[in-house]
């Protein structure tokens, strides 16, 4: 029997939300397997509720099965009861489209979106069949690739992956997929030890066994050092120069199994230049470069064609910056309110205007949600977030106005700098934003205020790395001391767990020696740690243990700045000075103004990477 | 605004929606396929769909039946083949009809589900009647709702009639008491296919095209 013919009769009667392993979604691919010469799998550490609302699987995917010589099929995480059943039947992981083995592709790629999913990819490693660490794998096995935002620091998977891509795939992925079908020719496989020869030489491709990492007699991470002639000092990271003709999907999954977010997806600009100082989208995703809005209108109009979707989502990381807002959203809400398509954003600026560009769009809203991320006007300094007191009511009031009852604030708790009166400052806000809600009351009908509450992680490339965590006694005394201030005033004060935050922190700053940890913790059962219902932090405690590493001396060190950091190797394009310069000015509470505006800031990204900001400009400003 | 009622298939793989994910996506090729979808008023719009009785997760449908406004009268066969065209693997548009106006929704109309249950190579060691007089005892009402069955057993599988909504026994209770009733786990996966909704009167069951009208036979 095949693994469809198995997973059919017999497995998939037996597990939750089985449609998730059809690979029947429209806009799939189903190429003939055996007449395409580059074969990658798409591996994404998370289950396809998660994977398939990402933007960057749908770009790839359409991006590369574009081409004839090439496939990219997709596996997600299994489901915890869809494991038991493979590891029960003996059956290895398989992809979505050809269900096939991963063991049968050239390549397989994970996109790592966050560090607690580095557990699943040991494990989607393991269900392939494949042993865990690249040293152990034969040369003709899979190339094993990673890349996303946590391949920035890629030296807790060092040993597991053989080459990291550092940057935007649009390029790159294309130049490694040529290189494997000419590494392999008519052989069946390509040798891994040749391709990796070959794949050192593209720009973004980090391949940790080509350097050595080395440690003083403590222990402590001294530095890294290229042992292989080709290995680069430091690896830069791609960056698509002219987005605006780059590849984008209009003919994207249409999941078949509910995920997160069922909506087309239009990305509007790349990079964000506002410059918060915790944040690392803002440093690894810059400069901005926005797409104009004829290219946005037509793409529109293919995606609401080709998925059906009942919601047009505009994806950047703020949507509001947009240029030619004036131009392409009177358009867009026509052409959308004639197809009954929503429009929604996916963030709004703590601003009124944000609110009142929400309000005029089509589609169904209820909450909204802002992000002041710090209480009190001293600390946003400190974090470059350039919103007010008064941004942030005015922009409630609309809210309120609008008629959506249901708002939800973020903050961010253990920042640097951070005093009581910081904390004191979050509960003023928001009783002030239940004082506001009164007034909006009708009738029986209150607003409702959700305080979601997150714990600062230090990471890396940004003006914060230098920065420790705070002690998890400190954060969980914090989160307290917040939620019995803002009980008193009737709002809900959800945190995230400070154990995951912890975690989190360790990995996000870690160097390689957290390898060996990840594989105890793993072998010990860890799967889904950013799952609460999964997240087993016992375990991982036992694993640190066992190897005599405490993760304190992780989550909470200091660094100095001439200091070795683990993901220096790594070049984000951002100079160094300028992340010492910022963290010195956050310390001084000195906003640095967003260099949209013309005043350039010297990140030292435009000349470094050889790009510049593409803005456009809208007809009313 | 002219209502139509679509006949469709769910088999194959497609069996494994849940009545969420079929819904969503019959809806979204509809939209795809330009179907003049007519929608409500009000701040949120939503097309005017209407579905009949739910399938489970992994049950097969032959005939299943979904009922949806449109703005303006569409050439029927035109749209049955713009929406095959956009329809996933397993998922097949059989016949699309103008209603007429005033005619009973499905919610109204259907009163009563055929299911065939396929044991498999698990056929019971004992007769489908004999194994009906075991269960009686255990599950007094359990063919309350059973309008009807009949016995295939070189085919392995057994098909009943049974009532749709609160009076009927559900169509998990029956595969839990046939489960148990064989006195083991292993009838399950069968494979379960509901061939037909219909609407039973005075003896009659019509199905909701009302192409066929069929005279009950006693159980």
């Amino acid at each position: 029997m095949t693994i469809k013919q198995l997973l059919v009769e017999k497995i998939l009667p037996q597990v939750r939300k089985p449609a998730q392993y059809l690979g029947t979604e429209w806009n799939s691919v189903h190429k003939d397997f055996d007449a395409v010469p580059a074969r990658m799998v798409f591996a994404f550490p998370d289950l396809y509720e998660v994977g398939m609302s990402h933007l960057g699987l749908q770009i790839l995917y359409g991006l590369v099965n574009q081409r004839e010589d090439c496939l990219l099929e997709r596996s997600f995480a299994p489901a915890v009861d869809m494991e038991a059943e493979l590891r029960r039947a003996g059956l290895p992981l398989f992809s979505l489209e050809s269900h096939r083995p991963l063991k049968d592709f050239d390549v397989i790629g994970f996109t790592l979106q966050y560090e607690l999913s580095f557990s699943n990819v040991l494990n989607m490693l393991d269900l392939a069949g494949l042993p865990l660490r690249s040293a152990d794998r034969q040369d003709d096995q899979p190339l094993v690739i990673a890349g996303g935002p946590a391949a920035y620091n890629p030296e807790p998977l060092a040993p597991f992956i053989d080459a990291f891509l550092i940057g935007e795939g649009e390029e790159a992925l294309l130049e490694i997929l040529d290189v494997v079908g000419e590494v392999k020719g008519d052989k069946g496989r390509a040798s891994r030890s040749q391709l990796l020869e070959r794949l050192v030489e593209i720009p973004g491709v980090y391949i940790p066994s080509y350097y050595r990492a080395e440690y003083n007699e403590q222990g402590w991470y001294k530095g890294i050092k290229p042992i292989h002639p080709k290995a680069p000092e430091r690896v830069q990271r791609r960056v698509v120069r002219e987005l605006d003709s780059a590849y984008f999907p209009v003919s994207q999954l249409v999941p078949i199994s509910e995920a997160v977010h069922e909506r087309g997806m239009l990305e509007i600009f790349r990079g964000c230049t506002r410059g918060c100082r915790f944040c690392q989208a803002g440093v690894i995703y810059r400069p901005v470069r926005e797409r104009t809005p004829e290219t946005l209108l037509a793409a529109a109009r293919d995606i609401i064609k080709n998925t059906g979707f009942e919601e047009v989502s505009l994806i950047s990381l703020s949507s509001l910056d947009y240029g030619a807002l004036d131009q392409l959203l009177p358009q867009l809400t026509q052409g959308c309110e004639a197809t009954r398509i929503g429009i929604s954003l996916p963030s709004l600026r703590v601003d009124s205007f944000s609110v009142k560009t929400a309000q005029g769009l089509p589609g169904r809203r209820t909450s909204v949600t802002f992000a002041p991320e710090a209480g009190t006007q001293r600390l946003r300094d400190v974090i470059n977030k350039g919103v007010t007191e008064e941004d942030l009511f005015k922009a409630v009031e609309a809210a309120f106005d609008a008629g959506w009852f249901a708002v939800k604030l973020y903050f961010m708790v253990g920042l640097p700098t951070e005093t009581i009166d910081d904390l004191k400052g979050i509960a003023d806000l928001v009783n002030e934003v239940i004082q506001i809600g009164k007034r909006y009351s009708r009738g029986k009908k209150r607003p409702r205020i959700t305080v979601s509450a997150s714990s600062f992680v230090p990471k890396a490339h940004t003006p914060f790395q230098w920065e420790g965590q705070n002690s998890r006694d400190l954060l969980t005394k914090k989160h307290h001391y917040v939620r019995e201030l803002v009980k008193r005033s009737r709002a809900e004060y959800n945190w995230h767990s400070i154990d995951a935050s912890f975690l989190e922190a360790c990995f996000a700053r870690g160097d390689r020696k957290l390898a060996d940890v990840l594989e105890i913790a793993y072998k010990k059962g860890c799967r889904f740690d950013g799952w609460s219902e999964h997240f087993r932090f016992s375990l991982w405690m036992e694993s640190f243990n066992e190897l005599g590493i405490d993760p304190v001396d992780y989550a909470e060190k200091t660094f100095a700045y001439d200091e070795a950091l683990p993901w220096e190797v790594i070049d984000a394009g951002v100079s160094k000075d300028f992340l010492i310069e910022e963290h010195q000015r956050a310390l001084a509470g000195k906003p640095t103004p967003d260099c949209r505006a013309g005043r350039c800031g010297k990140c030292g990204v435009c000349p470094s990477l050889k790009v510049a900001n593409c803005l456009v400009k809208g007809r009313g400003r | 605004m002219p209502w139509y009622r679509l006949e469709y298939t769910k088999k194959d793989t497609a069996r494994f929606l849940s009545h969420r994910e079929l819904m969503t996506t019959l809806q979204r090729a509809m939209k795809r396929a330009s179907f003049p979808l007519t929608y409500s008023r009000g701040h949120h719009p939503r097309p005017k769909l209407s579905y009949g009785p739910p399938l489970g997760v992994g049950v097969a449908g032959l005939r299943e039946y979904m009922d949806l406004e449109l703005d303006r009268e569409i050439s029927t066969l035109e749209y049955l083949q713009f929406l095959n065209d956009q329809l996933p693997p397993g998922i097949i548009a059989q016949n699309l009809v103008k209603l007429d106006p005033g005619e009973a929704g499905l919610g109204k109309f259907i009163n009563c589900a055929c299911y065939r249950i396929e044991a498999g190579s698990c056929i019971p060691t004992i007769s489908w009647e004999q194994l009906f007089n075991k269960l009686e005892e255990e599950y007094p009402n359990l063919t309350d709702g059973l309008l009807k069955w009949c016995v295939d057993l070189a085919g392995g599988y057994l098909e009943v009639l049974m009532e749709v909504g609160q009076k009927g026994v559900s169509l998990r209770t029956l595969l839990e008491a046939l489960n148990k009733g064989i006195g083991t786990s292993v009838l399950l996966p069968v494979m379960v296919t509901r061939t037909g909704l219909y609407q039973l009167e005075n003896g009659l069951l019509i199905d909701p095209l009302k192409k066929y009208t069929h005279l009950l036979e006693e159980k």
